[in-house]
């Protein structure tokens, strides 16, 4: 059995080939992991995306040094080179139509204006270019300091905040004009 | 600043929270920004809270990089066997081994005739000539 340990643990655990390890560090990462690719892939390639980037995870965890980086810039900076190696060879990503789904529960109208603004946010995401989606994704989703951020995209800290900047700016504008009425077909 | 951080002044670089804390409490302009900063904050909150994985897609993502791994394991075991073995352990290396046994064991079995250029040679030179075609 392996305890919970901390993230350092793990990964000498890992490193020794713990499959157990392995599942607890899956755990612990993979929804950041999706968030970020899929932000940059799309759903469905995200998910490719994160399994190519668990192996690469378990190939070279004998690598990683904790007094280096933290273990979450680590493995953010394996899914975003993945997702940007992906992102060269497909160029295209295609938007993800399947927007639906309404609720009629109680509660509805809020639900359905807040799942409108989610959409929109979405659509509006699926404008900005690669690079400022993964710089908005690292610090408001998440949660990132910007150095640990800047570590991720191989960007001096300057040069990540004046991205971030460009990219909230960018949000901003895609989601300025667009009418705040939900049309029911 | 608003537009790099957001309205959250924890996010933002320590130095600068005073000034931008002052500006607001002066401002009406500065707070009315800040609160449409915290307009798209809380969307992106929102959207955040909204991306939940299931614990079945973590486990089936998992399950699937494990099965990943193990085929990338048996193939740096095979990788590492010596060449001869190898020849022994795929289809294609079985059919070339046998091949090359079969030749072999043919060569060892069917008697070997002298070379044709010797008898060409022996003809027209005499015996002397086909020895010397022997030697070459």
């Amino acid at each position: 059995m392996v305890a919970e340990s901390d993230d350092d643990g793990l990964m000498r655990q890992v490193a020794a080939g713990n499959e157990t390890a392995f599942r607890i560090l899956a755990a612990r990462h993979l929804p950041a992991m999706l968030r970020l690719a899929r932000r940059l892939l799309g759903t469905v390639d995200a998910e490719d995306a994160a399994q190519e980037a668990l192996v690469r995870i378990w190939s070279n965890a004998g690598q990683w040094q904790p007094e280096r980086s933290r273990l979450s810039t680590w493995i953010h900076t394996i899914v975003y080179r993945l997702c940007l190696d992906r992102l060269r060879q497909i160029r295209t990503v295609a938007l993800d139509e399947a927007y639906e789904a309404e609720d009629e529960s109680p509660g509805a109208e809020e639900q359905v204006a807040l799942a409108s603004d989610l959409r929109r946010l979405g659509i509006a995401m699926e404008h900005l270019p690669p690079r400022q989606r993964a710089a908005l994704t690292l610090f408001y989703y998440d949660e990132m300091s910007g150095s640990d951020a800047a570590a991720v995209m191989d960007l001096s800290l300057k040069a990540y905040w004046s991205l971030l900047h460009r990219a909230r700016q960018a949000l901003q504008a895609e989601l300025a004009p667009a009418p705040s009425t939900s049309r029911k077909g | 600043m608003l537009e790099t951080f957001g309205a959250d002044f924890h996010r933002w670089p320590a130095d600068r929270i005073a000034a931008a804390e002052a500006l607001c409490a002066a401002s009406a302009t500065a707070r009315a920004a800040r609160e449409r900063a915290a307009r798209l904050d809380a969307l992106l909150a929102e959207d955040r809270a909204a991306e939940t994985v299931p614990p079945a897609r973590i486990q089936a993502i998992t399950d699937a990089a494990l099965v990943r791994i193990a085929a990338q394991d048996r193939e740096l075991d095979v990788d590492a066997i010596p060449i001869w073995q190898w020849l022994f352990t795929r289809p294609v290396g079985a059919v070339i081994a046998t091949a090359m046994l079969a030749g072999i064991v043919l060569g060892l079995l069917v008697p070997a005739g002298p070379p044709q250029g010797a008898l060409a040679a022996s003809a027209l030179f005499g015996t002397g000539a086909r020895s010397l075609v022997g030697i070459l």
